[in-house]
């Protein structure tokens, strides 16, 4: 339905609402004047009744079967009411119990509808609640507005009823009247306007019909291209006219922002590439640290495994450095003792060297006698040749003394090879002492070699059991270092564990970034499929670059990964 | 040998020889021409004193003596020291068991005062004659030049 249509029914259906409405409460208002009005006279019938009543008696009652006021009996007896209607006319009723015993109420026979019962609401206000009862009913056909009020005795019980009738027609004729000639004024008023509000409706409606046209042109369902270059004439400064300068503006913001998606749809494609590139790249990367990590923590689980080892090989050479530390201290106070002995050793071969020495002294001067010892058998054997030499001159006189100088040459030969012996085994013994001699100096040098070994060896032992203390501290050292080292170890493997784990997610995530990447790039590709339906500038079938309204760019085909 | 010994020495007499060794030689000098010994200092040998070997020809090689004595021979012509090595016996040597030398070397022996040669087991004694070699040697000095 068009909106010119629902306007001017709009328009009708308010104006009709209107003039209903002020003919509904106008209606109702008077029909409560008449009802009020109605109730105000029947009520005044009512007291009127009742002050009919009381003039013939105070006190109601029921004598021999028959409703008495005072002594006024009320059976058969149809005065009043025929006094109320002469006064007011409608109808009044006396009622002993619930029946009629007095009433100006006229069947269709003629005859008075005395003896008929009381029924229904009435019947129960009255006698079951003892209250009197207000409302309408239908009286032989005829609709009235009824009042029944409750006859009381001298003990304030129910007995009977006065009843007061006014027909509504009485008081709701001119309420018709009213009625019928309002509801046909709407009508006319209605129908006036409805005339009148669909010429200015659609004398309204026209621009927007412009407007409705253009901007199906805008859409252009047929070529399935928004062109954003069309704009809307503003013929009146009206609200349609700032309606249409309003989309008009709306346009040129929306082509500026086509503009801008266009662009951003392109780097966004191009962004997506590189995301996807650095995405690849990633989770390339990604494996190899994966591998690399699985690598590291394969051996980092062997390096713990062997740092383990390590730590109770460490613990092994505490063990050993400790003993070793005892031993060498040990070894040290023994060398020490050990250079005490052969410092003794020393000083006793000095000793036997003076001694040995002495004894070749003693030997040369032993040699030296020998020397003497030699010359006096030389001189001797001197003599002696002399002696024979003189005893041959002699001639036979010297015979004799030539066998003594002989004998004197033989003993000094004699001695000569006494003296050699002795020279011999002096020699060897100067020999043998010197061979001593050298020996024990070997020996001494041997023995000082060995002492000054033995204090170099103390020096070394010493240093040797400081470098013990060292190694032993450097070894529970190492062993600490070690256990730390196991226990890190193991933090790390754990830790490699979860970098495992968190390269395992990030190549998860960086397989979901690829699928984002993915479908970024597919929906950049939507998108500028999308943006490209837009005319932005007049005579282009594509969207121009955003940042400069007047340049025309084609979009380019980015490449996607 | 003067004239006046080979008068004196003949078959069945006896030569006494004083023998002495030089350098290794063995040499024997008649006991009649030695007048006397006496020590010499190996360190200081007297002036008048000649060392055996340069007389008899040792010359060109060092010759040590161990226990130097002096030989005193006198004669008519002098008196003449020669430093010898001590004697180491005297003998007396049958004549006959003396040896002439070979006929090729005589001529040079000779001048050195040796003449002959007695054969031991397994060497040779050259028999020398001192005053000859005092003589040949030029060495006679007088008692007063002494």
């Amino acid at each position: 339905m068009k909106i010119r249509t629902k306007a001017t029914l709009l328009n009708i259906l308010l104006v009709t609402a209107a003039i209903a409405i002020t003919v509904i409460f106008s209606l109702i208002q008077i029909h409560a004047d008449a009802t009020a009005q109605a109730k105000e006279v029947q009520e005044s019938h009512l007291r009127t009744f009742w002050e009919l009543l009381r003039a013939k008696g105070d006190t109601f009652s029921i004598k021999d079967g028959k409703l008495m006021v005072g002594d006024y009996p009320l059976n058969g007896n149809n005065e009043l009411p025929d006094k109320i209607k002469e006064l007011f006319g409608g109808t009044a009723t006396i009622f002993m119990g619930d029946k009629r015993v007095s009433t100006n109420v006229v069947t269709a026979e003629g005859a008075r509808a005395v003896g008929t019962v009381l029924e229904g609401a009435p019947h129960v206000a009255l006698f079951s609640e003892g209250k009197p009862y207000r409302g309408e009913a239908d009286i032989l056909g005829i609709p009235y507005f009824t009042a029944y009020d409750p006859i009381r005795n001298a003990r304030g019980e129910v007995i009977g009823a006065v009843y007061v009738g006014i027909k509504k027609n009485d008081y709701f004729a001119g309420y018709e009247k009213i009625m019928h000639g309002s509801i046909l004024i709407a009508l006319l008023v209605g129908g006036a306007f409805g005339l009148i509000s669909i010429f200015l409706v659609r004398r309204l409606m026209l621009p927007l019909g412009a407007m409705v046209d253009k901007l199906r042109e805008v859409s252009n369902h047929e070529k399935e291209v928004t062109d954003l270059t069309i704009r809307l004439e503003q013929q009146a400064h009206d609200e349609i006219g700032l309606v249409a300068g309003e989309f008009n503006a709306l346009l040129e913001k929306m082509q500026q922002i086509i503009s801008l998606v266009t662009n951003i749809t392109r780097e966004i494609n191009s962004c997506a590439g590189t995301v996807s590139s650095s995405v690849h790249h990633q989770a390339s990367f990604t494996s190899q640290l994966s591998s690399s990590v699985s690598e590291i923590s394969s051996t980092m689980e062997e390096f713990t495994s062997t740092a383990a080892e390590i730590a109770r090989h460490t613990q092994g050479v505490v063990e050993t450095a400790e003993t070793t530390l005892h031993d060498t201290r040990e070894g040290a106070v023994k060398v020490e003792t050990l250079t005490d002995k052969m410092a003794e050793i020393s000083r006793d071969n000095q000793d036997g060297i003076r001694e040995i020495v002495d004894l070749g002294r003693k030997s040369k001067e032993i040699t030296k006698i020998m020397g003497i010892i030699n010359t006096i058998a030389n001189q001797t054997k001197l003599i002696a040749f002399n002696a024979a030499l003189e005893a041959a001159s002699a001639g036979e006189a010297g015979k004799r003394f030539g066998v003594v100088a002989l004998e004197i040459r033989r003993l000094a030969d004699n001695v000569f090879e006494s003296t050699d012996e002795i020279e011999g085994k002096i020699t060897e013994i100067l020999d043998t002492v010197n061979r001593l001699v050298i020996a024990s100096e070997k020996s001494s040098k041997g023995i000082q070699d060995g002492l000054e070994y033995s204090t170099h060896t103390t020096a070394i032992l010493n240093d040797l059991v400081s470098g013990a203390e060292s190694t032993t501290e450097a070894a529970r050292q190492i062993s600490l270092s070690t256990q730390q080292q196991q226990t890190a170890s193991s933090q790390v493997v754990i830790a490699l564990r979860d970098i495992e784990e968190g390269v395992r997610f990030s190549s998860s995530s960086i397989q979901q970034t690829s699928e984002v990447s993915r479908n970024l790039t597919e929906m950049a590709a939507t998108l500028r499929k999308l943006v490209g339906t837009f005319t932005l500038v007049e005579g282009s079938g594509t969207a121009p670059a955003a940042n400069s309204a007047s340049a025309v760019e084609t979009l380019e085909e980015v490449p996607c990964l | 040998m003067t004239g006046v010994a080979e008068e004196t020495y003949g078959a069945g007499t006896e030569l006494r020889l004083l023998v002495f060794s030089i350098d290794g030689s063995r040499f024997a000098a008649d006991a009649d021409q030695v007048d006397s010994l006496q020590l010499c200092d190996p360190e200081s040998v007297p002036g008048h004193a000649v060392p055996f070997h340069e007389v008899v020809g040792f010359t060109g090689r060092a010759v040590t003596y161990r226990c130097p004595e002096i030989c005193t021979i006198r004669s008519e012509a002098g008196i003449c020291r020669l430093v010898i090595e001590s004697p180491e016996d005297i003998i007396a040597v049958p004549w006959e068991s003396l040896r002439p030398l070979p006929a090729l070397i005589e001529p040079f022996a000779v001048q050195r005062g040796i003449w002959a040669g007695i054969a031991e087991s397994n060497r040779i004694i050259l028999v020398i004659d001192l005053c000859r070699l005092a003589s040949t040697g030029n060495l006679w000095k007088m008692q007063g030049d002494i």
